[in-house]
């Protein structure tokens, strides 16, 4: 186990959605955008949404990191 | 629920009232109770009376001939509305709207006598001219809010057209650099080098963004957006 007690593959896959940008995120998976409106983000349709990363969206809204990733990345799944 | 004399005092205008003049006022009013969304006076009636709310909320709100509706102020508990027609002689007309927010109670005092009343009772007077000193400093304000904001507004959605144009990512944490200067984004935006640069200043100051020769870096593109996006709705 990893820190924070999840696997090390889960926190690579952690690691990696973290350093994506919004706009990645939005094309590769297009059902992550039901999840940004869910949580009240701008971040659909924002013209910015390729200079930040899935990062500065946790800090910007202040989300909790763990949940958050938990939750997008059951979105993303969806489209693979 | 009945209101005495001494619920009155809570009214700023009338916070120099004797209880004579209080009671007098009381005499000469009537209680007028409005269901929630219903109005005390629409836009446009005789100002015959003016109102105390004594519970509920009240919207005073304005429309232009289009329709379009602002809302000019909310009125609490013990405030008083609707009193231009103690300053201005007859034919004065409300001008804006008092809806309710919930059902409410106010009561309701002739124009006319409330005029009398002042006009032997100059600390009324005084108290009213207060309250509309008081008004008209805060709509100032807000008048320039709402010329500065635009330039606001203006500016941010120019360097965020500038950022998804043309903007480079610097460095993980570094932000978006522009390379462009104060006067091109005056150009932009049609507004003057003196504006951007108080605009870009506070910006900065507010650590939105970072200015330097011909470059421009946003280091915060949330708040840009905000910016820019809340003063368009």
């Amino acid at each position: 186990m990893g820190e924070k007690g999840y696997s090390v593959s889960t926190m690579n896959e952690y690691l990696e959605i973290l350093n994506m940008s919004v706009v990645d995120v939005l094309k590769s998976a297009p059902a992550t955008a039901k999840f940004f409106i869910s949580q009240h983000t701008d971040c659909v349709g924002c013209r910015l949404a390729r200079f930040c990363s899935i990062e500065d969206v946790i800090k910007t809204y202040e989300f909790d990191e763990e949940k958050f990733l938990k939750e997008l990345s059951k979105y993303i799944l969806q489209n693979h | 629920m009945e209101i005495l004399a001494k619920d009155l005092k809570q009214v700023v205008v009338f916070q120099h009232a004797t209880d004579n003049d209080l009671n007098l006022i009381l005499q000469n009013s009537i209680t007028r109770s409005i269901e929630e969304s219903g109005f005390f006076f629409h836009q446009g009636d005789d100002a015959k009376f003016l109102y105390i709310l004594t519970s509920g909320q009240v919207k005073l709100m304005q429309s232009n001939p289009n329709g379009q509706q602002v809302n000019l102020r909310t009125i609490a508990a013990w405030q008083m509305f609707g009193a231009l027609g103690i300053a201005q002689s007859d034919g004065a007309t409300y001008p804006a709207a008092a809806q309710t927010l919930e059902d409410s109670t106010a009561l309701a005092i002739q124009s006319t006598f409330m005029r009398s009343m002042m006009e032997t009772r100059p600390y009324l007077a005084f108290d009213l001219m207060n309250l509309m000193t008081a008004y008209i400093q805060e709509m100032q304000a807000r008048y320039r809010e709402l010329a500065t904001e635009k330039v606001e507004q203006r500016v941010a959605n120019a360097l965020i057209r500038l950022a998804g144009q043309t903007g480079t990512k610097v460095g993980k944490e570094a932000g978006i650099l522009l390379s462009f200067s104060r006067q091109d984004v005056a150009e932009m935006t049609g507004s003057t080098l003196y504006t951007v640069s108080r605009l870009l200043s506070e910006w900065e100051r507010q650590g939105f963004i970072k200015t330097g020769r011909e470059k421009i870096t946003i280091l915060k593109p949330h708040d840009l957006v905000r910016i820019a996006d809340r003063l368009e709705k």
